[in-house]
This record gives structure tokens, C-alpha cells and sequence, in this order.
């Protein structure tokens, strides 16, 4: 998704909603093409696993991306930037 | 469903998001090392018996190379990030990448390995007639390394001259691995012969299979070590022996491309090199070459061969943590002259372009990285279709 200059990717896992900053930070895939697995996405260029909860990395937790908090109002997913 | 932001309530679009940095739009780039896997029944039509019925249940080694035991992908092999196998896939493919001239690189790897050399000859001729009658003539955005049997010097020679004629052939393909001797020894001449004859670039390439990619396989437990750091010894190795061994004196007008192997570690290998040369000269008069010419030195310092007959195609291009760190190396390396742009598509690997773009790269820098140094490095780059 695109909001304002965002790429944001929102993922719906089993009715459980999840955002994180679309761009990859190794190269700058596209995670929101990524399979997912359990709650983690896995980067579709070069198999980096991001976890979903808090963006960072499965393999060094100590490098992350940017999360956003997502809430549901009605039939509205509404993401906090 | 609606996406919106809080608190402005902004409605967020759906987009199809384009992971390639589209600056690169604005160059006329071109992919220096891009995997094009036909299936063997393409091929099988231009081989002769008994190759023909037999190939393909030649001894199937190397049948796991693929990095899936690293990544857990399975099934894949080598083709991560899809598969192309014929031209209407290349051109697809390398629009998606903003690639706008790509040079294909025989995608198996798997048979150079082999110690059949019959097998071998006829899977590469194979693999040249496909090339030539059924990919390069589709489009002048798709040019061609020949696959050669480099394991026998003189049937790759034959091969390079019975093919390396044809428009679109840019270069000949070699490997780097643990079942090679060096490129750089004198029994590999009859190649570089035939490749000045045609003013086609040699590459070297990353290459054979789990687990000899490199001599140093002995005690290897994973992945990067054995493809992501013993392979660039190995590469270092043989780039030693294409200079030391007097390849650049005998054939001064060979052009060659290392790829996969690294880069970064230019510095050391230049100034090491050199100073080791200057310090035990006495052993060069005896290398075949210098025998045969009746020279005594190299004609130059070894680090000075790379600016007259060395690139490096730069995927996979590695970021130290400090950014400032990669302009130094760039500085180093002289990597804005000596790196031409590949992406390795379809392999684990995948270069996308945007590192030139998120780096610290000069405008300059860029477009030669992006296209003018292939196209002043490959004669024949700009053959028409
Ligand atoms: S771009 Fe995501 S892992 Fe490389």
C-alpha cells in the first residue's frame, strides 16, 4: 500500500493483521511479494526472514524495519504511520 | 477492505510496488552475467548419437547443487528467481530488471564438471546452436557467451571457431573451481588463441559443484563458506595464475571478465603480488610462456595487468556496514572503472541495480558501472542483431 511517500506491506494472517515498511533493507525487494511463514516474511530476492510482530530480522534480531500498528475499526483496517 | 493512515484518515492505494529503482530507466544498462536455462530437450535436437538418447542420463553429479540446503528452499535448484528458457523469457525477464542488453551466460554449469569430454563437447555445441539459431537472432538486446569444453583446450578452441563467428557471440565461458587447473597455465592457450582471433572477452566464472567449488571443499561444513568465502581464494588463485604465468604478455590484447569471485580484495592481491614479484622473480623464466618467448620478467608489475586485461562483473556486490567504507573500497578497487553491472538472474544472488543508486557511486561512476564499461570492454558488444 501506498500512503503518502509510505510503501507499507499489510499482512492478514488468519484474521491477524500485521505492517511493516514495504522496501527490503538488504536490496530493496518488495516484501509484500514474500511468502509468509508462521509470522514471519521471507524476502522473495534473497530469503532474509523479517518477523512480522516487531520487523526484525529471524537471523540477527538486532537489524529490523520499520513496524506500524494496525487496529480495525468496522470493515476499516487503519494503520498508524 | 480500506487501508487507511490515523489520524489524518488518509486512504492508502493498493499498489504494485516496483522493487527496481527506476532511475536505472535512465541508463541503457547492461547485465554482464544473466542465466539462461534451456530445457535439455531444446537442446537434444542438435546433438548427435549416442548423445543424443544418452544425455540425459549422463552420471548426475553435482545433481544438489543448489544453495537449498542454506535457504530451505527446495525444489528450485538453481532458478530462485524463475527460469528462462527461451528469448521471449529473457525479454520479460530483463524488462522487469531494467536491463536493456543482456549477455546470456550458459546456464549448466553442471556439465563442465563432468570428466566425460564427450559428453561435454557435445553438450556445449548443443548448447551453441540453440544460442545461435534460436535466441540471438530474436532480439540485438540479447547477446551470448559460448559454452566451451575448457577441460580440453583444443575441442574449445574448435568450438570457439566453429561458432564464435556468428552475431550476437560476445564472449566465451570458462569456470573457476576446485576441478580446474588454473586458466591462467599455458595449456588453456589454444582458447585464448582462438578468442583474440574472434575479439572475444574469456570470462571466469564461479563454477563446478557442491562441494568442489573451490580446493579448499576439505572440511567445509556450509554454504558460505564453501561458495560465499572459499570460492573467492580460489578466484584469487586463478586470477594469480592468468598474470604471473605471463597469459597478458603472450596475449596482450586479451580481454578478460571474473565473476563471482569478489572484488574487494584488490588492494591486498595488487600490493601483495607486487612486492612478492619483485622479491622472487627467479622462477618466471621457467613458466611455459616465458620459456617459449625467451623473457626473463613480466613485462609490468602484476597489479598492472588489471587496468589493460581485467573486469569484474560486480554481482554479488557486498556493503561493508560503514557507507563511507564502500567508497573507500570503490576508491581502492577502482571499481567505477573496473565493475560492469550484472544481476546473476535467476541464481540466490540476485543483483538488483539499486546498489549503485543507494551507495555511495559518482554520477560518472554509475553510468559506467550501469553500461559504458561493458560496452568499451566487450569488442563485439555492439554488433547488431
Ligand atoms: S533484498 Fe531482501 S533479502 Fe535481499
Amino acid at each position: 500500500m501506498q500512503a503518502g511517500r509510505r510503501e507499507i506491506a499489510v499482512f492478514n494472517i488468519e484474521g491477524e493483521y500485521f505492517a511493516i515498511a514495504n522496501s527490503c533493507p538488504h536490496k530493496g525487494a518488495s516484501l509484500c511479494d514474500g511468502p509468509i511463514e508462521g509470522k514471519m516474511v521471507r524476502c522473495p530476492w534473497h530469503h532474509w526472514n523479517w518477523r512480522l510482530d516487531d520487523g526484525k530480522l529471524e537471523t540477527d534480531p538486532r537489524q529490523g524495519l520499520r513496524t506500524f500498528e494496525v487496529v480495525l475499526d468496522g470493515d476499516d483496517v487503519i494503520v498508524r504511520a | 477492505m480500506n487501508v487507511m493512515t490515523d489520524p489524518r484518515r488518509e486512504h492508502a492505494t493498493r499498489i504494485k510496488p516496483q522493487p527496481i529503482d527506476p532511475r536505472g530507466r535512465g541508463y541503457s544498462v547492461v547485465d554482464t552475467d544473466f542465466h539462461i536455462v534451456p530445457d535439455w530437450e531444446a537442446l537434444r535436437k542438435y546433438m548427435k548419437e549416442p548423445y543424443r538418447s544418452e544425455v540425459n542420463k549422463f552420471p548426475p553429479v553435482g545433481g544438489d547443487y543448489s544453495p537449498k540446503y542454506a535457504t530451505g528452499l527446495e525444489g528450485t535448484g538453481q532458478e530462485v528467481q524463475g527460469r528462462a528458457k527461451d528469448a521471449a523469457d529473457v525479454l520479460r525477464i530483463i524488462d522487469e530488471i531494467g536491463v536493456e542488453t543482456v549477455i546470456l551466460s550458459p546456464g549448466f554449469q553442471r556439465p563442465q564438471s563432468m570428466f566425460n569430454l564427450g559428453i561435454l563437447d557435445a553438450a556445449c555445441s548443443a548448447y551453441n546452436d540453440f544460442l545461435v539459431n534460436e535466441i540471438l537472432p530474436a532480439s540485438p538486446r540479447i547477446k551470448g557467451e559460448l559454452m566451451i569444453n575448457h577441460r580440453n583446450p583444443e575441442s574449445g578452441a574448435r568450438e570457439i571457431r566453429r561458432v564464435g563467428h556468428h552475431r550476437g557471440v560476445v564472449s566465451v565461458y570458462t569456470e573457476f573451481g576446485g576441478n580446474y587447473e588454473p586458466i591462467g597455465s599455458a595449456k588453456h592457450d589454444p582458447i585464448f588463441e582462438a578468442a583474440v582471433e574472434h575479439d572475444l572477452v574469456v570470462v571466469s566464472h564461479i563454477g563446478t559443484f557442491w562441494q568442489q567449488f573451490t580446493p579448499l571443499h576439505q572440511g567445509t561444513r556450509t554454504w558460505t563458506e564453501l561458495v560465499g568465502i572459499s570460492a573467492v581464494s580460489t578466484c584469487m588463485a586463478f586470477v594469480g595464475s592468468m598474470i604471473m604465468q605471463g597469459m597478458f604478455d603472450k596475449y596482450p590484447s586479451l580481454r578478460m571478465v571474473i565473476q563471482e569471485g569478489g572484488f574487494w580484495w584488490l588492494p591486498e592481491f595488487m600490493a601483495r603480488a607486487d612486492d612478492y614479484y619483485l622479491s622472487h622473480p627467479g622462477d618466471i623464466k621457467l613458466v611455459e610462456r616465458k620459456v617459449e618467448m625467451g623473457e626473463q620478467f613480466l613485462r609490468k608489475l602484476p597489479s598492472e595487468y588489471f587496468d589493460s586485461n581485467i573486469r569484474f562483473s560486480s554481482q554479488p556486490v557486498c556493503f561493508p556496514k560503514n557507507h563511507m567504507h564502500f567508497k573507500h573500497l570503490m576508491e581502492m578497487c577502482n571499481g567505477e572503472d573496473w565493475l560492469l553491472y550484472s544481476s546473476d538472474w535467476p541464481h540466490a544472488t540476485f543483483d538488483p541495480l539499486n546498489w549503485v543508486f543507494h551507495q555511495h557511486v559518482s554520477e560518472a561512476g554509475r553510468k559506467k558501472i550501469l553500461g559504458d564499461n561493458a560496452r568499451n570492454w566487450y569488442p563485439r558488444l555492439k554488433q547488431d542483431g
